[in-house]
């Protein structure tokens, strides 16, 4: 399946602004997107520390199953205000 | 009915309070978030916000409604996106209510939670360098970045 991933913060210096599409294998969860993000790019090393997830623009913990066609979005701490 | 929206212009502070200054309010309770000079030591000359515009959209009117709920009044929110100059303002928060202890206490959960959970972040840029506020962390921008003490 394909999935969208999206990132934010200091994440975009490492993975850009845009979001990519990454080809996954069926009964994916969300933990297996951040696992092929840290092999893509080992010195991001704080995607499972502190951040939080979202499927579909809502809150989702890591062991989310995934489905064909959505947007995983990661989501360091945030600082709105 | 709660008012919540993200919006790349300067922020219309009267427009937002009309949304909520209705006759049946006795109390418009309004707060002003706005570019500061100085964050951890170091100067800032603007900042850039960004936001994952959708869900950002789903929950500040979440928050928003939340109030209104709880404390039976009327809620505006809105967060503005993009490059922000020394005091402009960068979010506003407007509660109106018949009476002022709730708009004050509503207003207040309202800024609270909203930095909790509405996906944005702020990147400050200074004359040494821009850094991207996570939390408590500030982190340098750079194409290899590293960790700077806050």
């Amino acid at each position: 399946m394909r999935v969208t991933v999206l990132c934010w913060g200091h994440l975009t210096d490492y993975f850009g602004s845009e979001g990519f599409e990454l080809e996954l294998p069926e009964g994916s969860q969300i933990q297996n997107v951040i696992t092929l993000l840290e092999q893509r790019e080992p010195k991001a090393t704080r995607l499972t520390r502190s951040c939080r997830y979202a499927l579909d623009e809502e809150y989702a913990p890591l062991d989310t199953p995934l489905q064909d066609g959505c947007t995983v979005a990661i989501l360091p701490p945030m600082s709105g205000g | 009915m709660a008012h919540a929206s993200i919006t790349q212009d300067k922020i219309d502070v009267s427009a937002l309070t009309d949304l909520v200054a209705g006759a049946s309010n006795g109390a418009v309770c309004t707060f002003i978030g706005q570019v500061r000079r100085n964050s951890r030591g170091r100067e800032v000359a603007y900042l850039e916000y960004q936001a994952y515009v959708p869900m950002a959209q789903k929950q500040l009117f979440r928050i928003a409604e939340e109030a209104e709920q709880r404390w039976g009044v009327e809620v505006a929110i809105q967060h503005r996106i993009g490059r922000m100059e020394l005091c402009e303002a960068s979010v506003v928060v407007v509660v109106g209510s018949p009476h002022r202890a709730p708009s004050f206490e509503a207003c207040r959960y309202c800024i609270d939670t909203l930095k909790e959970r509405v996906p944005i972040w702020k990147k400050e840029v200074c004359p040494d360098g821009s850094f991207w506020i996570e939390g408590e962390e500030a982190i340098e921008v750079s194409d290899a970045p590293r960790e700077v003490n806050p």
